[in-house]
């Protein structure tokens, strides 16, 4: 089955235009490789600093990787022209975290709606305001709203005229980043839900980046943990769940604020040993874990991990053996 | 220093006299349409040691009621304008602006959403906290500085006489965090009101800064008024919880019992709305419409717009706070003849 | 000393249906309000003033020279005895054509290259501000002295200068709104969707930079009218017979000795225009400051 999208050593850094090592920024990215598959939904779950909002801009090519590939059904993004790279845009298509900002305060929610189709379509002006308002219909917003601006709507309705936007191209794959994050409690099931039967209803794909474990752990097929910059751990999403390999996974997992009481007198390993500031990530050589990790080995202060499987999940972790040879 | 340490896990027996008393305050905020009601109505009580949280979506009143007790709404448009606040059997809400500011730190600190800005960057941390401990507990600055570092350490900041003179600029989120604890704790507060302490944090560093504070609460027997919006950081770290929807509360009672049996819709919906772990593919149960703003609240039961359980007599009046079952205390005319689900 | 952190000084207040903020505020302002139809007024006059001017603006009669106002000549005559109150009225014309042209040059140099300057950045920007650094480097009167003396005096010839003189001040706002713009979510919004960059500055860089672009034009009317008059008053912009309300103030000043009159005239309809344009500019930036929304 081709990959919808595939991804290979996405490698990104900011800023420092030093010649000196030391004013050399730190990538932010350090060699991601992902794909998602149609109709999937793939998490990408990690802390700040975890750069996986960088590499969901770096799938639909809103900021161009330093190194590495992006294919979409195995053509190259980079090797498009401008009219490819237009028509990848009406495929593939992004929510933002921020409902407040994301759309154009002086455009009228319609319009901003209808853009998308007079960018991508040849509808005429008519065809095009009857559809937004069916798109508007859709998302569970009033049609009536069409010549409203942000500014009169709450988050929850500028979010849902978002996902209108996202879908107005009949896409195959939406990158949501954090799109609930901003949300009031009671909004977000009501969003997700919607995206969620958009889903099922268009067979679209999401790329699903969030910091809430519960939240992907609960709507994502496949999903990846980041750190700082690399894919940790990446698997089926109830697996990764269930039996996290890698240690940082453990600790986000038993980091999660847990409401049964049950669970929590089960949970396996204590919460935080020590309430303690942690020592900060190495950013030498080896595995940036290493100095948080309970587990840490010798190897791991030396040699970066690569990625290997454990118990049906591809894990970064030398506490497991390599399934290359000792060449490597 | 010490003080009598009470274990956090026994909840103290009710005593006569609650550490903090909030009766029916009612707060307004000046418009240009006229006073708005945000708060209205609240009452609630925390005894010593114990930690209450106040649960509640934006625009539900929760920060402007822990404004309101500490007394900083002269900053800003908003006056009480109704009710009263009693810590340790003192009325706040007439105290002068001198007095209070003399409790602020030594009686009653707060510490906010935003850690970095709640420190002055133009000076270094430690010295923000050796202010603090020379204002109020009356130190000389060699004194107030040890005393600075004592509580850096205490607050886990590791090589904590060296960091001393660093800047806010050069700490993490968590770690100015944990700045904000000390300079709040350092003049051993009684009641400590935390504003949504970890929602801008990391879920491994909330998990840590939470056990802190568990482990400071521990240690110097305060009581902790803690505002979230985070269910899960309530069963974890909180004896009692109020939950409050536009303006009043809702729902009073014991973590462990308002979680596994609610008594309001309100509260159940927050419950059914969150994702369970590992329970993939279902919908999520939402709430429908949405928070209403202050200033154009529903008739009758706040809530009743929303609630799958509204009858006509939800329309018409709104329903008391009112102690219906052991400890419980809820607002709803149907608590009795519903049974609904928590979690698990 | 509690920190004070994030006080909720700010409320969700219940949205009304306004359907412009800027104008409705606007509205409430009477002084800006004053000032914009006094404006208004102005351009009226000025688009009719040959229909309006109840004498021959230049017909001189020596015998009636520099007389007090009377009634056959409302605001009296000039030192060439013709009759000042039409002579304003002409010039008029004449001074807000010259700002029109003036300012026009100023924003179409300035705005679109500031626009494109802020957003893209890096080298354009590289150059485009070292340039403008340079421009703005030569003291204003004189570099528009330097230019006439290149083109030849005359009004349309000076308005140039004038408005080469004024741009940097556009380039510099509209790179700096266009910055701050770019930054914007909504910007990255539009880019993913796949805008061009002309159509991203076209349409939504530039309708969300107006505001201080605006403000600044307004207050733009009056500094062209100032450095017009000044370069009239030193002989360098509107040449005889013409006059605009510049070379009406030089007029007065030469005969300041045999009459003290005819300066006022042209002097007052400076400073009140002058005056009108800042104050409606300041009432249009308090109304488009204000319009940020409330929210928590």
């Amino acid at each position: 089955m081709t990959a919808l999208l595939e991804a290979q050593d996405l490698v990104k850094s900011f800023g420092g235009t030093g010649r000196r090592r030391a004013d050399r920024s730190p990538q932010v990215v350090k060699g991601v490789s992902i794909s998602v598959a149609k109709g999937e939904i793939l998490g990408i779950v990690g802390e700040t600093g975890a750069g996986k909002s960088t590499v969901g801009r770096m799938l639909i090519r809103l900021i161009e990787p330093d190194q590495g590939t992006v294919r979409f059904l195995g053509e190259d993004l980079a090797s498009m022209d401008r009219h490819e790279l237009r028509r990848f845009r009406a495929r593939a298509r992004m929510i933002f975290q921020d409902p407040f900002s994301s759309l154009d305060p002086m455009m009228a929610i319609g319009n901003s709606v209808a853009e998308s189709l007079l960018l991508h379509t040849d509808l005429s002006s008519e065809k095009r305001q009857e559809r937004v308002e069916d798109l508007l219909e859709r998302v569970g917003l009033n049609a009536r709203y069409y010549a409203r601006h942000p500014h009169e709507f709450s988050g929850g309705q500028l979010q849902r005229v978002a996902v209108a936007r996202a879908i107005a191209t009949n896409p195959d794959l939406v990158v949501c980043d954090e799109p609930v994050a901003a949300l009031d409690m009671s909004i977000r099931a009501q969003v997700i839900n919607l995206l969620l039967s958009l889903q099922s209803e268009l067979g679209m794909a999401y790329v699903f980046i969030s910091h809430d474990l519960s939240l992907v752990g609960h709507i994502a097929h496949r999903t990846a943990v980041m750190y700082r910059g690399a894919i940790v751990e990446q698997g089926q999403t109830e697996q990764v769940f269930k039996d996290p390999q890698h240690p940082y996974t453990r600790e986000l997992l038993n980091s999660v604020p847990l409401l049964d009481a049950q669970l929590r007198a089960a949970r396996s390993s204590s919460r935080p040993e020590s309430a303690r500031v942690p020592a900060p990530p190495d950013e030498g050589t080896g595995c940036s874990y290493v100095g948080r990790c309970p587990l840490a080995l010798p190897l791991c202060t030396q040699q970066v991990p690569q990625m290997r499987t454990s118990h049906g999940a591809e894990v970064a972790c030398h506490l497991y053996p390599s399934n290359k040879t000792a060449t490597s | 220093m010490t003080r009598p340490v009470e274990l956090r896990h026994e909840a103290p027996a009710p005593t006569p006299q609650p550490l903090l008393a909030v009766e029916d305050l009612r707060v307004s905020f000046g418009t240009d349409v006229g006073p708005v009601t945000v708060v209205d109505g609240v009452t609630f009580s925390i005894q010593p040691g114990e930690t209450l949280a106040l649960v509640g979506e934006s625009g539900s009143g929760k920060s402007v009621t822990a404004m309101a007790i500490i007394g900083l709404l002269r900053h800003s448009n908003g006056r009480i304008t109704g009710g009263s606040v009693r810590f340790d059997g003192r009325e706040l809400t007439t105290l002068p602006e001198k007095q209070l500011r003399t409790m602020r730190g030594s009686s009653i600190s707060m510490i906010f959403q935003e850690p970095r800005r709640s420190l002055d960057p133009a000076f270094s941390v430690g010295s923000q906290i050796a202010e603090v401990a020379a204002r109020h507990l009356d130190l000389s600055r060699r004194d107030a500085r040890r005393r600075a570092i004592e509580m850096l350490d205490r607050v886990g900041i590791p090589a904590a006489a060296q960091r001393f003179g660093d800047y806010p600029h050069e700490f993490s989120g968590g770690m100015c965090q944990r700045v904000m604890l000390a300079m709040a704790l350092v003049a051993n507060p009684r009641l400590l009101i935390a504003d949504e302490p970890t929602t801008a944090l990391d879920v491994t560093v909330q998990a840590r800064v939470l056990r802190l504070l568990g482990d400071l609460q521990q240690e110097m027997g305060l009581s902790i008024l803690l505002i979230t919006h985070d269910l899960g950081v309530v069963a974890e770290t909180c004896d009692r919880v109020a939950v409050m929807y536009a303006g009043q509360i809702v729902e009073e009672a014991a973590a462990e019992t308002l979680l596994r049996s609610p008594r309001h819709p309100y509260s159940e919906g927050l419950l059914a709305s969150l994702p369970q772990f590992l329970d993939p593919g279902q919908r999520l149960v939402a709430i429908s419409g949405s928070v209403p703003i202050p200033g154009s609240w529903p008739q009758g039961c706040r809530f009743h717009p929303r609630c799958d359980y509204a009858v006509d007599a939800c329309r018409e009046a709104i329903p008391e706070l009112a102690l219906k079952v052991d400890g419980h205390h809820d607002r709803c005319f149907r608590a009795d003849e519903l049974s609904l689900p928590g979690v698990s | 000393m509690t920190a004070i952190g994030d006080i909720p000084t700010k409320l969700p207040v219940p949205r009304r249906p306004e359907r412009s903020g800027v104008v409705f505020r606007l509205r409430r302002d009477r002084i800006a309000m004053v000032c914009l139809f006094l404006l208004v007024f102005l351009i009226v006059v000025a688009l009719f003033a040959h229909l309006i001017a109840p004498q021959n603006p230049n017909a001189q009669a020596l015998t009636n020279r520099l007389e007090g106002p009377s009634g056959k000549h409302w605001l009296g005559t000039d030192n060439f005895g013709r009759d000042l109150f039409s002579r304003m009225i002409v010039a008029c014309r004449v001074t807000l054509l010259a700002v029109a042209e003036g300012l026009g040059i100023a924003v179409v140099i300035g705005i679109p290259t500031g626009l494109i300057s802020g957003y893209l950045g890096r080298a354009t920007d590289a150059i485009a501000s070292r340039v403008t650094d340079g421009l703005m480097a030569i003291p204003p009167l004189i570099f528009a002295i330097a230019i006439i003396g290149m083109l030849g005096p005359g009004l349309s010839k000076a308005m140039i200068a004038v408005g080469v003189v004024l741009s940097p001040r556009f380039f510099r706002l509209a790179r700096a709104a266009s910055q701050s713009v770019a930054q914007d979510p909504y910007i990255e919004a539009v880019r993913a969707d796949g805008c061009s960059v002309f159509r991203v500055l076209w349409r939504h860089v530039l309708p969300n930079s107006s505001g201080p672009l605006l403000v600044q034009t307004t207050l733009g009317i009056g500094e062209v009218i100032i450095a017009e008059a000044s370069l009239s008053f030193l002989g360098l912009g509107v040449q005889a017979p013409d006059a605009s309300w510049g070379s009406m103030i030089r007029d007065g000043f030469d005969v300041l000795n045999e009459s003290a009159w005819s300066i006022f005239p042209p002097t007052i309809a400076v400073v009140v225009t002058i005056a009108a344009s800042f104050m409606l500019g300041d009432g249009l930036r308090d109304a488009i400051g204000r319009k940020q929304r409330v929210r928590e």
